[in-house]
């Protein structure tokens, strides 16, 4: 149950895009979710598809691990198409009992499923290229220059590393507990709602104080080395932008034009969309 | 209650880049009234096939029978298994949940629908056996000191009263005189009450002391599986893969090299003494 989730895995290779510098991938990303809901036509997304494609073969990652992602937020997709297609105002379509679809509906579900779609492979792939310690430290270094505004960033992305490193560990700790409790008989997966709630009990207790117990030693370890929060300190491998992140950084510039203009110029009717 | 694997072997995340091959073709049977060591270095599958015993993993390939019965099969009874086969992990304070240290030991015989007073009953019976008495009853199991949280861990599985103990390094960081009484407890509960017992560990002298057999684990795959006199004659093929014979063996074998005419295969200190003690009078 738990191994089905990709989102902010990360998918060990050397390929070009796993090498690329965290901050390039982390606007590259941004520019792409943003162009998404901004340009968003037939043409556009089409350009934005084609782009995708390229990325997946350059990132050497097997497509069938970044659709598993997919399948995890399958039921949101699907809810966020439903409420679309029957709460959209406008012209008219099919009329079931008191719902109505309309035309606008029909279009506007689609565009939301492409886009959603799009948005979750293209971040996946982010995740899948790059290690939460990479992606920490390019948010470190990219919002640097918010610490002049007062914003502790150096903090904010202490925290989410620490976060994020613990996730596998608390996982790995649930498995542990919940096979632990399962040889003394416990049933996890059956009953009705309010027995699978109290059936957690067993693996909620020991997984907060495991927790609380990891955060303790973790804060009183990193005090023994002399960690005093972000001021002064160096990092033993700092990002320094290179060429092919520079032509990165064009490319993304490229695209987004390619989508304004696709979106501007390039119409495409598609004959069975309203 | 018999129990065997049949060339089992197990993969963890498989076809992932995780993919991890635990257990390779590993076949054995565990008899009634048998104590067994299993040893292996970290990452040599213990771990993993403990917990094939009861269950909880299912063979990727190969099968597990109970009394000749494969428990894949699909109305195969989990729950009454797992209490049967009593599985207890590494670090097992590190499950305790509930407000008093009785409730906690009554949760396994709860699960096993007696009524409350009788999981009561078995809960006594097994803090007892592991040597808390009533005082202990009413107290959080929080506040327990560390030997005494991992001797109500042990008495949570023993309330389940299980015929085969399954003990994944019960005495993993633990200081020489707790490893004594949670062995001596081992002891007992395989003498008196004839629970089988199957205890992975790192120490050789623990295993040495106390198993009639041993299992030795490499890699996923199953190098000795013999009495401990016989398994710790290989003491180079034992340092080979990480591990150690017991420091007596180790006398043994320099004595042999220096002439002594003493049994190599000999592990306990008291059975060294008396084999060093016979050439002496031997020699004079």
């Amino acid at each position: 149950m738990l191994k089905d989730i990709t989102l902010g895995q990360y998918y060990p290779a050397t390929s070009i895009l796993h090498r690329l510098d965290p901050r390039v991938k982390l606007v590259g990303t941004l520019v792409f979710i943003i162009t998404l809901f901004a340009f968003g036509s037939v043409s556009s997304y089409l350009v934005a598809a084609a782009v995708l494609v390229i990325v997946i073969v350059l990132s050497t990652v097997p497509v069938g691990f970044i659709l598993r992602g997919l399948r995890m937020i399958f039921v949101l997709m699907l809810i966020t198409a439903l409420l679309n297609l029957f709460l959209t105002p406008g012209e008219p379509v099919v009329r079931i009992w008191k719902f109505q679809i309309t035309a606008e509906g029909i279009r506007m579900a689609i565009h939301m499923a492409v886009r959603l779609s799009f948005l979750i492979i293209g971040s996946s792939i982010m995740t899948l290229t790059t290690t939460p310690n990479q992606l920490t430290d390019g948010l470190e270094t990219g919002l640097g220059w918010m610490g002049r505004l007062h914003i502790p960033i150096h903090e904010i992305a202490m925290m989410m590393s620490i976060a994020l490193r613990f996730i596998p560990i608390l996982m790995e700790e649930t498995n542990r507990i919940m096979s632990a409790q399962k040889a003394r008989g416990a049933d996890f997966d059956s009953g009705g709602i309010i027995r699978r709630a109290k059936a957690l009990i067993p693996l909620l207790v020991p997984l907060f104080v495991s927790a609380f117990r990891r955060a303790n030693d973790l804060a009183m370890a990193m005090e023994a080395r002399g960690y005093r929060g972000g001021g002064g300190r160096t990092k033993m491998k700092p990002l320094i932008y290179q060429t092919r992140d520079y032509v990165s950084y064009g490319i993304i510039a490229g695209y987004a034009a390619a989508m304004f203009l696709t979106w501007k110029f390039v119409e495409i009717q598609v004959s069975f969309l309203p | 209650m018999e129990l065997k694997l049949e060339h089992v072997s197990y993969t963890y995340q498989p076809s992932t880049p995780y993919e991890m091959k635990a257990l390779e073709d590993v076949s054995m049977t565990i008899g009634s009234g048998e104590f067994i060591g299993m040893i292996g270095h970290t990452g040599s599958g213990k771990s993993t096939l403990v917990q094939h015993l009861n269950g909880l993993l299912m063979a990727t390939q190969g099968k597990v029978l109970v009394d000749g019965e494969n428990i894949a099969g699909k109305n195969y009874p989990l729950r009454e298994l797992r209490c049967r086969v009593g599985l207890v992990f590494q670090y097992p304070e590190y499950q305790l949940f509930e407000a008093t240290v009785l409730e906690d030991v009554a949760f396994g015989p709860k699960n096993r629908n007696l009524s409350k007073e009788e999981a009561f009953e078995c809960a006594r019976e097994a803090m007892r056996s592991v040597g808390l008495d009533e005082s202990y009853e009413s107290r959080s199991p929080f506040e327990l000191s560390g030997g005494q949280k991992r001797r109500a861990a042990i008495a949570g599985i023993l309330a389940m009263k299980p015929e085969l103990l399954v003990l994944d390094e019960p005495t993993a960081g633990m200081d020489p005189e707790g490893r004594g009484e949670i062995l001596r407890l081992l002891k007992r509960l395989h003498e008196e009450k004839k629970i089988s017992i199957v205890l992975v560990s790192h120490s050789m002298e623990d295993v040495a002391d106390y198993a009639g057999r041993i299992i030795v684990l490499d890699k996923g795959k199953i190098l000795y599986d013999d009495e401990p006199s016989k398994v710790f004659v290989h003491v180079k093929e034992l340092e080979e893969i990480g591990l150690a014979a017991p420091a007596v063996s180790y006398v043994m074998a320099q004595l042999r090299e220096r002439g002594w005419n003493v049994a190599p295969s000999v592990t306990t200190i008291d059975g060294a003494a008396e084999e060093i003690l016979r050439e002496i009078r031997n020699r004079s």
